[in-house]
């Protein structure tokens, strides 16, 4: 009796799951989400220098190099480089322009690697473009001088290659009137 | 009869249920997505609308200091307008540096910052400014506004752009 009893209350096996309130859960989080999601990745890749040049970057950068490296950026569309070595000598060299209008930003690559080859533990670079040259040039110059490419002669620090061209490009002229 | 019967029979209910199964699949799916591409970096640099700004391929992060703003029409700091852009601001030609606006909205923010810096230690006047600048700007108006900065203590520039 008890048995038959049991198989009256025990009914369908299946039933409705309310989703309403998750419905209403929903609603609320996603314009929320929508307003505040950044579809613009930035993103960052990890690549630690070797330890010989990481060390040279340090020195550098405490100005213990007598090596520096100008460069100007002219109204012409023109590069002028110059070099001043550890004995104090000067080296000017210039990168024409590529056409009337644009930069020769891989000629000038290609040049700033023949310095590096030459002077590898220098990394700063001194940028001093013309009032007239604007944002984006100045911008590409930069981009042109930060790092090698994998096309690059390999510049060797003691055992190491350095992946770095000259990474901290500081634009020399901000404060000259 | 059979109308007759039609008519004395017992209209079904109108109210149903709706079957929401699959719109709460696609939501679920959509909220996935969200999660994902959710920032939760305390860096706030949204791109404005009146200014492009220059690709690069640079890889560094933005952190956290004070936002500059040039546009061609107006400079903003920290996103309240504080000079408007004019032909005498952007011409090579002009010889004085000085943005007198911009500067005085500048050393009002480096003084509070200071004035923190002392109430709290954690925090340091570093002079740190992130400039948004659009990329068709010459360098003589770009060179008054670090010029102008620097004046006001904020040396230490950080480009921001595009990530190519």
């Amino acid at each position: 009796m008890r048995r038959l009893r049991f198989r009256d209350t025990s009914g369908e096996s299946t039933f409705d799951l309310n989703l309403a309130p998750m419905m209403d859960m929903m609603v609320s989080i996603i314009p929320f989400m929508l307003l505040s999601a950044t579809f613009l990745q930035l993103n960052i890749i990890n690549s630690p220098l070797p330890v010989p040049v990481a060390k040279a970057l340090e020195q550098d950068r405490k100005n213990k190099n007598d090596v520096s490296i100008k460069v100007q950026m002219t109204a012409t569309k023109d590069f002028v480089l110059e070099i001043k070595d550890e004995g104090g000598k000067v080296t000017k060299l210039s990168v024409p322009r590529k056409s009337a209008s644009d930069y020769d930003f891989v000629g000038f690559h290609k040049k700033l690697v023949e310095i590096k080859q030459k002077h590898p533990k220098v990394f700063r670079l001194e940028l001093n473009p013309d009032t007239n040259v604007d944002y984006r040039a100045i911008v590409a110059t930069m981009d042109s001088s930060r790092s090698m490419e994998n096309a690059d002669p390999k510049v060797m620090i003691e055992n190491a290659a350095t992946p770095l061209l000259f990474p901290d490009v500081i634009l020399a002229n901000v404060m000259n009137e | 009869m059979g109308s007759l019967n039609k008519l004395m029979k017992k209209p079904e209910n109108s109210t149903f249920s709706l079957q929401i199964t699959s719109m709460i699949d696609m939501f679920t799916i959509i909220l996935v997505f969200l999660l994902k591409s959710y920032s939760s970096s305390s860096v706030d640099m949204t791109p404005s609308k009146a200014l492009s700004l220059p690709s690069s391929t640079s890889q560094e992060i933005s952190m956290e200091a004070l936002k500059i703003l040039v546009t061609k029409e107006a400079i903003y700091v920290d996103d309240k307008e504080v000079m408007k852009v004019d032909a005498r601001a952007t011409a090579s030609t002009e010889k004085d540096n000085l943005l007198k606006p911009l500067f005085d909205a500048l050393t009002a923010q480096a003084d509070k910052s200071k004035a923190i810096s002392q109430k709290n230690e954690n925090v340091q006047f570093d002079g740190k400014v992130i400039m948004q600048a659009d990329q068709s700007l010459n360098y003589a108006f770009l060179k008054k506004v670090m010029y102008t900065s620097a004046l006001a203590g904020y040396s230490d520039f950080k480009f921001a752009v595009i990530a190519r």
